[in-house]
């Protein structure tokens, strides 16, 4: 394989490629480190990389292999992960200014696990301020979605999906609280997935709100983002929300195939002004393809999925105002513009209507569980269109402004992705297309809780009879 | 119902030692005053007939 060929390969082929002695994780680490150093200026996708020990962790691995210990599927593959998660000795910012010389003295549990399991860390990727998003300025230079860098990434894991589309790393992880890893996949063109929540610890990972944060992984294939998983889930007594439940080994589970398997294709996510036509257009094409190989489709519905606009805000920023409270009675003006205002939006919020938007989520997780009673998955679209420009923020003149340009109608990709947040349950983007402007779309499926791998089996069939994960961006 | 003024929401965010500039307090009125208005219109829904308890799977056996 040739530098590009192996810097794009899956984790999978690479792994095998190591285990036949072609390939040392030393020399992956080395391509990886050659392309960020070329790549990372245009893209932004890192705030820092950590060469020095990612060599030596590339070379222990190899080492390790040499004497025939593999600890794991992810033993030598080089991995990021977003500047939210706690690495001993490394700086991790949160995208903020204000942790610009934070360096943890401890890794978070996730990143435990993936040293344990024999992974390589590059570093820390882009995110918007303390991942909240959107960010008006980005203190480490704005994200740029490699297909097109005049385009966003989408966020908050915006450096997790544009260093993986872009081959600056096998995998990575991310963070998602209303769609903060699903939204950058699809417009990146990669995979990206929502475990159910409390599947993985958040123990040394910066909150954003606590009742929907879940770490996850995003990787160019369904079995790449299944690996990951499976290492990084699981009960930590370090975290109480942690699931107890066992972890399927989720990328030995894949072969389950579509027959038989009860779709139901969400209206509400196909329809405009939620959906645009070329989304639409891409997602009905996968559907149609599901069918022939024998999944029963149907369409069903989720009336509450519109409320998300101004029911997730409700749900988030509260929280997330409660945890900086301190940062913004004294370091107001050194947060960004946005990240401070909506946090204080929070904290402004009548208790009153934050308890009514709880009680709607547990009405739309309600509504959302009766019909996975009568179908496996859930289908639609990741997000309405392609990635938007990359434009500044303008100050809202008016409640009908922000009505307008904050909480319209499918305005947001969060749309698509908040209704399977306030449900808690897994979901996953995997690339379905391309627009007329050759930016990628998401086909986006999501499945009862704790059933991770139906959607990875129909996901990993679906790459199976389409190209569109293999394809790059120019850039790249 | 009106909208709460710069002036009130000031006072507010004062009473929970808060203090913004001027071009923050705008945009923090118009965020909020957007955000109550959708918010009220869940009343139609409802809600009181589920508890506001976040999705706790975590215990559970998946279904």
């Amino acid at each position: 394989m040739s530098g590009d060929d192996l810097a794009f390969a899956s984790m999978t082929e690479q792994a095998a490629a190591m285990q036949r002695g072609e390939l040392s994780a030393l020399d992956l680490t080395k391509l990886y480190l050659e392309r960020i150093d070329r790549l990372n200026d245009r893209l932004c996708a890192y705030i820092t990389v950590d060469a020095d020990g990612a060599r030596q962790a590339a070379a222990k691995a190899d080492e390790e292999r040499a004497a025939g210990h593999v600890r794991s599927k992810l033993h030598g593959i080089p991995v990021a992960v977003k500047d939210q998660m706690l690495i001993d000795g490394v700086r991790v910012t949160g995208g903020s200014r204000l942790l610009e010389h934070h360096v943890p003295t401890r890794d978070a549990t996730v990143i435990r696990r993936l040293k344990e399991a024999g992974a390589v860390l590059l570093g820390t990727l882009n995110t918007h301020e303390f991942h909240s998003g959107p960010t008006s300025v980005f203190p480490y230079g704005t994200p740029r979605n490699p297909w097109n860098t005049e385009r966003i990434t989408g966020g908050s894991s915006s450096g997790s999906a544009s260093a993986v589309a872009a081959g600056l790393c096998s995998g990575s992880l991310g963070g998602d609280t209303g769609g903060s890893i699903r939204a950058p996949a699809g417009y990146c063109g990669v995979v990206g997935v929502k475990p159910t929540w409390s599947r993985v610890s958040r123990d040394g990972v910066y909150p954003l709100a606590w009742s929907l944060d879940c770490v996850g992984p995003l990787a160019r294939t369904v079995e790449d983002a299944a690996a990951i998983l499976e290492v990084v889930a699981g009960a930590d007594a370090a975290d109480p929300t942690a699931s107890s439940l066992p972890v399927p080994a989720f990328s030995d589970e894949l072969e389950g195939g579509l027959q038989g398997l009860r779709i139901g294709v969400v209206k509400e996510m196909m329809d405009a002004p939620l959906t645009g036509p070329e989304a639409r257009a891409a997602v009905t094409d996968a559907i149609e393809l599901l069918r022939a190989q024998g999944a029963a489709i149907e369409e069903v519905s989720l009336p509450l999925m519109a409320e998300t606009r101004f029911l997730t805000p409700a749900l988030i920023m509260p929280e997330a105002a409660s945890y900086h409270r301190k940062t913004l009675l004294h370091d107001y003006e050194a947060l960004d513009f946005n990240t401070r205002v909506s946090y204080l939006v929070g904290a402004l919020l009548p208790a009153g209507l934050n308890s009514l938007a709880q009680r709607v989520r547990v009405r739309m997780a309600e509504e959302m569980l009766a019909i996975f009673e009568r179908v496996d998955l859930l289908l639609g679209a990741t997000t309405p269109h392609g990635a938007p420009p990359v434009t500044e923020a303008v100050p809202l003149k008016s409640k009908q402004d922000a009505l307008e340009r904050l909480y319209g109608v499918g305005l947001a990709a969060g749309q698509h992705t908040r209704v399977f947040s306030n449900a808690g349950v897994p979901a996953i983007s995997v690339p379905c297309g391309f627009d007329q402007d050759g930016l990628p779309l998401g086909l986006h499926l999501a499945a009862a809780p704790f059933r991770e791998s139906t959607m990875f089996q129909a996901a990993h069939a679906y790459q199976g009879l389409t190209d569109w994960h293999q394809r790059r961006p120019a850039l790249a | 119902m009106p909208d709460l003024t710069e002036g009130q929401i000031a006072t507010m965010l004062e009473s929970q030692g808060y203090r913004v500039p001027p071009a923050d307090l705008s945009e923090i009125t118009h965020r909020l005053n957007a955000l109550v208005e959708g918010l009220k219109d869940l009343d139609r829904l409802e809600a009181n007939l589920a508890e506001p308890w976040p999705t706790l799977y975590g215990r559970q056996e998946p279904r």
